[in-house]
């Protein structure tokens, strides 16, 4: 368990919040954009990735937790980068 | 065992409890689960000319903003429920895991209306990839979440017993673990589904 000590205060998941529903609404307005699909997904990739690093961090409690989790963690987000790396190639075949 | 008992940690190999590291074992095939449906989603939706994604207007971008809030709300909730037993306090603990509870529910019933709504306007599981897609990873989605739900009963429940203390509260925190996984998977899946 992560001790107490290292827990963040109820300030700070307080703003941890704030700033996820500022990041959804943000999320939101941008879809409402006339941006291609492939500038969207660009954009909504960037505002997920901060979303997903907040959660982790904070409320997953994977800033103070033993590296054994954070590698396993790891592990699998690799794992799953690299089946959409080998996915992406075959995006053109439907149009060939 | 009373609720002032002494904490039950054993040492092991890792330095972490064999609970706590089962959990992040699970939730790492989830990640593995989850995205290799999303990759398959994403190469889908860029190159398949059969894809058939529906018209914004029928994805009910509103009523899913709304559920976005929802969740991240229950989040809140989770993250009280633990400090509340951190504190010694086993009422504080039920309390707010019922919000939890009550805010997963309300995310489930609004789904289940807009699925409704969804299945009327034509969007369907067998239809089209995105029809199939979306229920798969959305109705999975669910079925994650209503496994919190009672995730939060069972631990609802041995706190009544008695079973959590300040000292001693490890199950707490791995349904916290678990409830913020969920909103983690949404927090990716809504965009996708609805935004893009």
């Amino acid at each position: 368990m992560v001790p107490h000590g290292n827990l963040p205060s109820t300030q700070t998941y307080l703003k941890v919040f704030v700033g996820l529903g500022i990041l959804t609404a943000v999320n939101v307005g941008l879809s409402y954009l006339p941006v291609s699909y492939q500038t969207g997904l660009g954009g909504m990739a960037l505002i997920v990735t901060i979303q997903s690093g907040l959660i982790a961090h904070f409320l997953l409690h994977l800033r103070g937790e033993n590296r054994v989790v954070s590698y396993a963690m790891m592990a699998a987000l690799f794992l799953t980068v690299s089946l959409l790396g080998t996915l992406i190639p075959d995006v053109g075949i439907f149009h060939r | 065992m009373s609720a002032t008992a002494a904490p039950r940690m054993n040492s092991t190999y890792t330095g972490i409890p064999n609970g706590k590291l089962g959990m992040w074992v699970f939730l790492a095939s989830e990640v593995m689960l989850f995205g290799a449906l999303l990759s398959s989603y994403v190469v889908l939706a860029m190159g398949s000319p059969n894809f058939g994604r529906p018209d914004p207007a029928l994805l009910g971008k509103p009523l899913a903003t709304v559920n976005t809030f929802v969740l991240l709300a229950s989040s809140g909730a989770m993250v009280m429920a633990l400090s509340s037993i951190q504190r010694g306090l086993v009422a504080g603990l039920l309390k707010w895991l019922a919000v939890a509870s009550g805010l997963g529910l309300t995310f489930i019933s609004i789904k289940a209306f807009e699925y409704q709504h969804k299945i009327e306007a034509g969007i369907r599981l067998s239809d089209n990839v995105f029809g199939s897609f979306y229920f798969t990873l959305t109705g999975l989605h669910l079925l994650h979440l209503a496994g919190g739900i009672l995730f939060n009963g069972y631990i609802a429940w041995r706190a009544v017993e008695g079973r959590y203390s300040a000292g001693h509260h490890e199950r707490v925190e791995y349904a916290g673990l678990y409830w913020h996984f969920v909103d983690l998977i949404w927090v990716v899946l809504f965009p996708l589904l609805y935004l893009v």
